[in-house]
């Protein structure tokens, strides 16, 4: 018997008092989620974020693929992001990059919630001069690993603190293939 | 209710899973238990429906196929997302096995015979602690790649 399954059913951001935060940060390495009230501050949704890990008080809060600490008295309901609240808890305030293509290495400055692809989009076309297309076709590798992060995972969540730096290849993507009687 | 099932609906209720619901990259359409119908939002806005088999989920594979919901059956040929020639067309290859499964190592039948896979293409092996949610991203990331291009004939 197959049910049918409402797809607004797991967006509870649409119950008008609570808000949905996605979070990733230093030492995680899952997507969480939390829901809090409309009016919870950031500094609230911190406490609560320290509570539930048992996070040391120096953690601070990012916004997605925004470099400085967010304010701690703005509403989280006021953080105005679109799709969905998506924050990053760490306690480094910029990670050192350095990614490498081709035999040259780029430097970069990032906050922690600085996402895979848009580093991968400054490192690839701005920094390597690929076409957009080309660009599309790599993917940033955790040096000297087979790590490959998802687009949008958050660079902090691959560093830790004190340390704050990390080193990518800028590698092309595999294409699937096999033994050619397997593909009969 | 079975073990497998239950693992399946925690899985959906992590935030990996509930994040690409928001941000329509894909949504739950249906289940019937081992099946679990998902569709995939591709770069031009069309939604592709993978039916899933999860017997043994998340330790078992799972494996999926494109599938036409208002006909309960495979979807036809001229529906499947076509490719310019790079990585599309090798996974959404519907002479591989008749189009019953997506030639990726995430998937259980493609995974058969493939020993060689865990280290040439270790990042698209299958990690039961991601779960379903690793296997959506694998092919949303295909289906707004530059290689996809839309199929013949819209998809129903």
């Amino acid at each position: 018997m197959t049910r049918e399954i409402n797809p607004l059913a797991l967006q509870r951001n649409l119950k008008l008092e609570n808000i949905t935060v996605f979070y990733q940060a230093e030492g995680l390495n899952s997507v969480e989620v939390v829901e809090v009230e409309r009016e919870t501050t950031v500094a609230t949704l911190r406490d609560v974020l320290c509570r539930k890990h048992d996070w040391p008080e120096e953690i601070l809060l990012f916004a997605e693929d925004v470099d400085d600490e967010l304010d701690t008295t703005v509403l989280v309901c006021e953080l105005g992001i679109s799709e969905a609240t998506k924050l990053h808890a760490h306690r480094c305030r910029k990670i050192d990059v350095s990614v490498s293509y081709n035999g040259v290495t780029l430097p970069y400055v990032y906050g922690p919630s600085a996402t895979i692809a848009r580093i991968k989009h400054h490192a690839a076309i701005d920094g390597f001069h690929l076409s957009e297309e080309a660009a599309a076709e790599h993917v940033l590798q955790i040096k000297g690993t087979t790590i490959q992060p998802q687009p949008g995972t958050h660079l902090g969540s691959l560093v830790g603190h004190p340390e704050c730096r990390i080193a990518f290849d800028l590698i092309p993507k595999h294409r699937v293939q096999g033994a050619s009687e397997s593909l009969t | 209710m079975a073990q497998d099932e239950r693992a399946f609906l925690d899985h959906i209720e992590k935030g990996a899973f509930r994040l690409g619901v928001a941000e329509q990259k894909w949504r739950l359409e249906a289940i019937g238990w081992p099946h679990v119908y998902i569709g995939v939002r591709a770069r031009d806005g069309r939604w592709f429906t993978l039916r899933f088999e999860c017997t043994n989920y998340p330790i078992g594979l799972p494996t999926a196929c494109l599938w036409d919901l208002e006909r309960s059956a495979r979807l036809a040929v001229e529906h499947w997302p076509k490719s310019r020639g790079g990585r599309v067309a090798a996974v959404f290859n519907p002479s591989w096995k008749e189009g019953t499964a997506l030639y990726l190592p995430c998937d259980r039948e493609a995974m058969l015979g493939h020993d060689a896979w865990p280290t040439t293409l270790p990042e698209l092996i299958w990690r039961p602690i991601d779960g379903i949610a690793q296997y959506l991203e694998i092919v949303y990331e295909l289906l707004n790649s530059y290689d996809y291009t839309p199929a013949a004939v819209s998809a129903p």
